[in-house]
């Protein structure tokens, strides 16, 4: 069937106006006969009549505007005057003319804007409003796009200086600081304190694992280690061990433990000190204690060997003296065994005090508390000076406070010390007036003693110098006075160790006061006043008596005291001295301590351990081993007294006297 | 929805609550400048969840927060990144209005699968019109009044904006006060 030709389409002006807001139409002769409401709006003085020549400019399209030969073709079209408005479009014929289906062709919303442009504008059909959204919206985007960027650079600087930051603050830490990657062992992070420590630089060691540095058997136990963190088995480890490193064996001590970052990567990270330093400081620390330790050791060996060494020939001296002064001598005589005396207790008082200064100084001088009599010790003591004060004519007295209390608790030997040495020095520098010795209680647990003088007094300089060692008051005193500025040293530490204070007062010419303060709480009961041993207990005669002694003139000074009272048997050492009481009955055995085959404790044990018919014989120890422990010794091992060396007949008349 | 919105939250609460503010607000709420991408679709839980806490931050009703982001849409749209295509609305409001759905079809071709609200003008008369507002989503009713309101303040145009109670609550009736009708 043949098809019927189309029929024509014609747009109702509304509809036209719609579909093309700024359309135009035009006559044969190129005259606008109409124009949409776009158009109209936009170029109010286009108006009808006009040539669209006039109007427009062709910017794409036929060249001249034939209208029969240009229906049916695209145009684009630019208004002239001030508003270059762009219309794009066809041309189509129409009845007497042709018509302008053309549209604002904005590329973007800034050109629309600028155009005065609106929806009411732009024709549906061509997508001139799409093209312009989606261009403003690339715009945006693209706009979007660089604040992104900029604020991304913004925030990776942020982040690269923050980096930069940590790792200075990281270089400046005085710790070590390692971090190891947990899947691959490699190092990531080496501060400068860990490359000085290592002896290895940071470019050596990241990337690379602690088999690649150091030791096999080191890098297996770092790696244990590691393996054990990483397992969970701990949640941190602090060690402190040696390292093999670059820079010779290092101890290290280090906390290490597993850290995650941001990525959720594991690490481990190993934080420490070199303390090969503190350590080597350490031992050298015990090494320099244990050489002291043996050195006092050695000290106190050597302070009781020369005890010992010392108070045997002085034995010899001061006890044969003794028994010389007992004979029928001439005057003359009489004098020059006097000076021997003399001579040999100073030097006797000389050794006692070196020694107490070295006990002193290498602390091996105990104070001992024991309750005493403290009245009857000061008058005792006074007692001691007052014969030489009488001979000077300077009184003396000795005033004890009522509420004193007699029984206190301390060292009474010191005690005895203290206050001799003041006492003997007031004497000494007091050539006229009196010498006062003043005790009184500050409280319950404090006593004062003063010790004042009418004497010489000290300057000031004097006053300044009369404690240290070996000095006197000034070089006068030593050539006029004597003595070997021991004394008041020894007072001063006594007083010290004893937890008290000694302290001086002093005019020169007038005279002096010392004052001890001491710690000596009341004490109940009596004990051992630790007064000197009671005088003249003279045993009784036909004795026979054992003495033990490898010293001959040892033996021989115990003979010539005992010769009017007793049988004396000798013998050299203690195995002979058991032989002896094995053989035969005595009555008191005298026993030096140290002698060659069987020292004197070993016989008085084995004495001890005989049957009772021998055992039980009194037995001193006359020794010239005078500390305190040898005393202790002595009545350990079951010696009744102990007698120190060099000996007078009277001390040892007093011993016997106690013992039988 | 698509990140224009949560730029204009963020324009919005930065006023509100200065840099730091913002900043910490953000940061409470999880999210960063992936969140704040124009062309980018998070989905309506997202963009909820950013509106309701930062109208509790701001201690307003939720209500009281969208009229106001309403007005602030307006003036953030034709000042800001939007200040070349709000004069393709129209230079009337009613023209404006009747010109939304036309570009909210051109935006959704460069934002594929936003869902645009519609708009019909149903009542014009001298005193003012009546707006009716279509839309996938509810609640947001509190929104197109102060958008209207914008509107009348963008164009200057002195109306008053109502609501109409259920069932009609999608009309709004935009009324020219004495001066605006005379």
């Amino acid at each position: 069937m043949p098809v019927a030709p189309a029929a024509p389409i014609t747009l109702d002006p509304e509809t036209l106006d719609f579909l093309f807001p700024c359309h135009f139409a035009v006559d044969a002769g190129q005259r606008m006969t109409r124009l949409g409401p776009g158009l109209r709006r936009l170029l109010p003085r286009a108006a009808p009549g006009a040539n669209v020549s006039e109007a427009f400019e062709i910017i794409d399209g036929p060249s001249d505007l034939d209208l029969a030969a240009a229906t049916r073709r695209q145009i684009v079209l630019r208004a002239r005057g001030e508003r270059p408005l762009r219309l794009r479009g066809a041309i189509a014929a129409q009845a007497g003319g042709a018509l302008f289906l053309v549209s604002p062709a904005p590329t973007d919303g800034a050109e629309a804007r600028a155009l005065g442009l609106d929806l009411g504008d732009l024709s549906p059909c061509d997508g001139s409003l799409e093209l312009v959204i989606a261009n403003e919206m690339q715009r945006i985007i693209t706009l979007e796009a660089s604040e992104l960027a900029a604020r991304l650079k913004v925030a990776r600087d942020v982040a690269v200086q923050r980096e930069a930051f940590f790792q200075r603050i990281l270089q400046l830490m005085p710790a070590i600081v390692v971090v190891k990657d947990a899947v691959d062992g490699r190092y990531l992070l080496v501060n400068a304190r860990a490359e000085q420590a290592l002896g290895l630089s940071a470019e050596q060691m990241i990337g690379r694992t602690p088999g690649d540095l150091f030791p096999a058997e080191q890098a297996e136990d770092a790696l244990a280690e590691d393996a054990r963190l990483l397992a969970g088995d701990t949640l941190e480890l602090e060690q402190i061990k040696i390292t093999t490193t670059p820079l010779g064996d290092r101890v290290f001590a280090t906390r290490k433990l597993i850290a995650a970052d941001d990525a959720g990567g594991r690490h481990i990270v190993t934080v420490g000190e070199d303390v090969t330093e503190q350590q080597q400081a350490g031992e050298r620390l015990r090494l320099a204690l244990e050489a002291a330790e043996q050195a006092n050791a050695a000290k106190s060996t050597f302070l009781a060997n020369m005890s010992h060494e010392i108070r045997t020939p002085l034995n010899g001296i001061v006890a044969v003296a003794d028994v010389l002064s007992r004979a029928d001598l001439g005057r003359r005589e009489r004098e020059l065994v006097g000076m021997i005396r003399t001579s040999g207790a100073t030097l006797e008082r000389l050794l006692g005090d070196i020694l107490d200064l070295a006990r002193i100084e290498s602390r091996q001088l105990a104070v001992e508390s024991a309750p005493f009599d403290l009245p009857d010790l000061c008058r005792a003591t006074a007692d001691l000076v007052r014969l030489r004060a009488d001979e000077k004519g300077v009184a003396l007295d000795c005033h004890v406070a009522a509420d004193l209390g007699n029984i206190v608790v301390g060292d009474a030997v010191r005690v005895r010390q203290i206050l001799g040495n003041l006492l003997g020095n007031a004497v000494k520098f007091t050539d006229r007036g009196r010498v006062a010795l003043k005790v009184e209680r500050l409280d319950t647990t404090r006593v004062r003693f003063c010790v004042t003088d009418t004497g010489v007094g000290l300057s000031n300089e004097g006053r300044a110098r009369i404690f240290e060692r070996f000095q006197q008051a000034d070089e006068s005193i030593t050539r006029r006075y004597g003595g070997t500025g021991l004394g008041l040293a020894i007072c001063r530490e006594l007083t010290e160790l004893m937890g008290g204070t000694l302290g001086c007062e002093s005019v020169q010419g007038v005279g002096s006061t010392f004052t001890v303060e001491l710690p000596l709480a009341v004490g109940a009961g009596a004990g051992d006043d630790g007064a000197a041993p009671a005088l003249e207990a003279t045993p009784p005669g036909d004795l026979r008596v054992l003495v033990a002694d490898d010293h001959p003139t040892n033996r021989r000074v115990v003979e010539l005291m005992l010769e009017d009272i007793a049988q004396v048997v000798c013998v050299e050492d203690g195995r002979q001295a058991i032989d002896a009481v094995l053989a035969s009955d005595f009555d008191v055995i005298l026993m030096d301590m140290q002698m060659p085959v069987m020292d004197g404790l070993a016989a008085v044990q084995a004495i001890r351990d005989l049957p009772p018919a021998k055992s039980q014989v009194p037995i001193v120890m006359l020794t010239a081993n005078a500390l305190p422990e040898h005393v202790a010794a002595s009545a350990a091992v079951g010696a009744n007294v102990h007698l120190s060396k060099p000996i007078t007949a009277e001390a040892l008349f007093s011993a016997l006297g106690a013992v039988l | 929805m698509y990140g224009m919105i949560h730029k204009a939250a963020r324009a919005y609460g930065t006023e509100k609550l200065g840099d730091a503010g913002w900043a910490a607000f953000v940061a409470t709420q999880g999210l960063d400048d992936a969140h704040f991408v124009v062309s980018q679709d998070y989905g309506d839980e997202t963009t909820f969840g950013l509106i309701v806490a930062l109208a509790e931050l701001l201690d307003m009703p939720l209500d009281d927060f969208l009229r106001d982001f309403g007005h602030f849409w307006i003036a953030y749209s034709g000042r800001g990144a939007y200040a070349n295509l709000m004069p393709l609305g129209g230079v009337t409001l009613p023209g404006f209005i009747r010109n939304l759905n036309r570009m909210h079809a051109g935006l959704a071709l460069a934002m594929p699968g936003a869902r645009m609200p519609r708009f019909e003008i149903v009542a014009d008369q001298e005193d003012g019109f009546a707006v009716s507002y279509a839309s996938t989503r509810s609640g947001l009713e509190p929104f197109v009044m102060g958008l209207l309101e914008g509107l009348c303040t963008w164009f200057g145009v002195a109306a008053a904006v109502s609501q109409r109670p259920a069932p009609e609550a999608r009309t709004f009736d935009v009324r020219y006060t004495a001066q605006e009708a005379a």
